[in-house]
């Protein structure tokens, strides 16, 4: 994954860089907004990472004109402050995410996958968390072999579990909200329940389980799927 | 300030006090006018007196009336001494009889005419009337030259316009020194606050002041003891806020001063001499700098929740679901690294606020509940709308940790207070941002035991 870190401390960027490199990313850092808009005339990016207190155009501005150059790669704000004022205005200026400096690695990776995930989403028809892939255009989920060799395991998935499945899927990292969920089912099924949705979440748990993957419940919140291993690792 | 006041004074006193002088002095002068008309009445009355006074004789030089003086005219030519005069006039206005300056045309009607005249240095007031006398018609002249109306003049000028200028010279006098003096204290006051260096504010003495300006001193002592205050705190804080970030910055340091002992060795000795670390060292590090980045960021957070412009931003309408709902999501993967199960219970609720301060004041009590907590435990983040009194909406962060002793639960909202023998990596501050946020929406935090009697459970009301 080619990312571009616009960050203008020396010192705040080498540590950006050094653990995004470790994370298996190849990063690009420029010093500044003009700098990082003349790279990406000529080169492609999956994503930027942009600090907002830039030394001239601040990152906002970065934001808004790489968004009117055509470049729709997801954008990461780095703020000095929780501000409020910030975050609305970077999300309204076409940034996909932010988060407040100093920031912690993990968080910081977490965020990216996410935004990678979604913008993958957006232009590919396969979904993907792990070692589970959704293929949403021949709705056929599997798990894909752990080694090169061996080869990949088909779920099956009854039409209501998969919706679940799929929406479960674009959230991560994220949780899923247990009532958008349902909002999100009752589109083409008016009678789903919540008891519902808890049967279609228990039966994937089942299925999912034996591959590494659990689906965590949240209490008053919802479910998130996640992979057993980080677990294990934690 | 005392100038304008003074200025003020002055004026409002001697404005009227001019106009009393004016209008008295108006009404002498019409005295005196009154005074005129009155010797015009008597030297009216007095000429068909000195007609009659001719007896005989005729009209003309050839034949000259002849004139006895009657007594009043002697009365009134003897009283006036040598400034008066009469004459008896022809119609061509040859004197006949009398003083010979008194010639002139005669007057063309029959109603006595008035004149003023100078006569060998003296102004006279002089009457002529053409009459019919025992000898024919002729004019008969008056002067008075005892001048009443310039001596009432005089005496108008004397006894009403210049006492008046006194009185009025005098008063301003008075009233200038009266105003300074009453405004003495004012003007003292304002000396004394102008003196101060910007450190010294102490009180100023409200004994020594006035009755009138005592308020106004005390007020002010008010302000200078809630601004030392102020000063104060601010003072006691910057350096609870060193001494603070002192202890981790120098962990930090250590380590890394360690490690730095080493590089000259490994320039000389080339590449291949690493520096050492152990991963013990690095989470050290780690959470040495999360420390001191988490302590900045409270720092900033306090100071801006003490700012001033807080307090007239105007509140939004907050909703308390949505914001509940991205912060416990922003702490899931933290109570998971440290065994907790984080849960939330929030209704649809919506608070008047500044969201950018409630997301604080969530992300503390999320924080604190987390860092209190032992693995195993559960933190729950709970909005809605209260059930006694009805209809306000709240706040609340409930755990089953270890709880707080009901003694100890309101100095935890103090900055800087830690509990004793408490775990944890804690800076002592994030209740105290939490309740001061609560401050600045007319609330204050609850501490309280959690369900069952155990843990801790933070809670404030919020207005609808």
């Amino acid at each position: 994954m080619r990312l571009l870190l616009v960050e203008d401390d020396v010192m705040v960027a080498s540590g950006i860089k050094l653990g995004l490199t470790d994370a298996g990313y190849a990063v690009d850092w420029v010093g500044s907004a003009e700098r990082a808009l003349e790279v990406t005339q000529a080169e492609t990016f999956d994503i930027a990472v942009v600090d907002i207190g830039l030394a001239q155009m601040d990152g906002l501005a970065l934001t808004q004109a790489l968004r009117k150059a055509g470049h729709a790669m997801p954008v990461l704000i780095l703020t000095a402050r929780d501000a409020l004022q910030d975050r609305v205005q970077g999300l309204d200026r076409g940034a996909d995410d932010y988060m407040v400096k100093p920031c912690e690695l993990p968080e910081l990776l977490a965020r990216l996958r996410a935004l990678l995930r979604r913008s993958q989403a957006a232009t590919s028809a396969v979904l993907s968390f792990g070692p589970l892939e959704l293929d949403t255009a021949q709705h056929r989920a599997f798990i894909r072999g752990v080694h090169a060799d061996a080869s990949d395991i088909a779920l099956e998935l009854g039409p209501r579990e998969w919706s679940v499945m799929e929406y479960l899927l674009l959230q991560a990292p994220k949780p899923a909200n247990k009532e958008k969920l349902l909002q999100a089912l009752t589109g083409w099924d008016r009678e789903i329940t919540p008891n519902a949705v808890e049967v279609y979440i228990s039966r994937l748990r089942s299925k999912l389980e034996p591959h590494g993957l659990m689906l965590r419940s949240i209490r008053g919140f919802g479910y998130r799927l996640e992979l057993a291993a980080d677990q294990a690792a934690e | 300030m005392a100038t304008g006041l003074q200025r003020r004074l002055l004026l409002l006193l001697l404005v009227p006090l001019f106009l009393v002088a004016s209008v008295n002095t108006w009404f002498d002068v019409r005295t005196a006018d009154n005074t005129t008309l009155q010797q015009d009445r008597q030297l009216e009355n007095l000429v068909p007196l000195l007609a009659d006074s001719v007896v005989a004789g005729g009209t003309n030089l050839s034949n000259l009336p002849l004139l006895m003086l009657a007594p009043v005219i002697e009365d009134f030519m003897s009283t006036r001494l040598h400034r008066s005069g009469y004459a008896l006039v022809d119609t061509r206005g040859e004197v006949l009889v009398g003083d010979d300056w008194l010639s002139g045309p005669a007057p063309t009607g029959n109603a006595p005419e008035f004149s003023t005249d100078t006569y060998d240095g003296h102004s006279y007031r002089i009457v002529s009337q053409r009459l019919n006398t025992r000898a024919g018609e002729l004019v008969v002249r008056l002067a008075d030259g005892s001048d009443l109306r310039q001596q009432w003049l005089r005496l108008v000028w004397l006894r009403a316009v210049l006492p008046n200028l006194m009185v009025l010279l005098l008063a301003g006098f008075a009233v200038n020194w009266a105003v300074q003096r009453a405004l003495r204290p004012l003007i003292e006051l304002k000396e004394a606050v102008e003196r101060r260096s910007p450190s010294d504010l102490s009180a100023l003495d409200v004994a020594s002041s006035p009755d009138e300006v005592r308020p106004l001193v005390e007020s002010l002592n008010r302000l200078f003891s809630l601004v030392n205050a102020q000063a104060e705190n601010q003072r006691r804080f910057v350096a609870d806020a060193a001494h603070q970030l002192r202890t981790p910055l120098a962990a930090l340091q250590v380590q890394v001063e360690a490690w730095a002992q080493n590089v000259p060795l490994a320039h000389i000795k080339s590449a291949s001499v690493a520096i050492k670390i152990g991963a013990d060292q690095i989470l050290r590090l780690r959470q040495a700098a999360r420390r001191t980045s988490q302590l900045a960021n409270q720092l900033l957070a306090l100071s801006r929740v003490d700012a001033r412009s807080v307090q007239t931003e105007p509140f939004q309408r907050v909703d308390l679901k949505h914001l509940c709902e991205v912060l416990m999501e922003s702490y899931l993967d933290t109570a998971m690294h440290r065994g907790i199960d984080l849960g939330l219970d929030a209704r649809p609720v919506h608070a008047n606020g500044l969201e950018w301060l409630l997301r604080e004041l969530i992300t503390n009590l999320l924080d604190n509940a987390l860092k209190y907590t032992p693995r195993g435990g559960h933190v729950t983040l709970r909005c809605g709308l209260q059930v006694q009194p009805a209809g306000v909406p709240f706040l609340e962060v409930e755990d089953d940790g270890p709880g707080l002793p009901p003694d100890q639960r309101e100095r935890v909202l103090e900055r800087f207070y830690r509990v004793p023998g408490s775990a944890g990596e804690g800076s002592g501050l994030g209740l105290a941002i939490a309740d001061e946020i609560a401050r600045v929406h007319h609330s204050r935090l609850r501490l309280s035991e959690g369900n069952g009697g155990r843990g801790l459970r933070v809670s404030l009301t919020l207005s609808g």
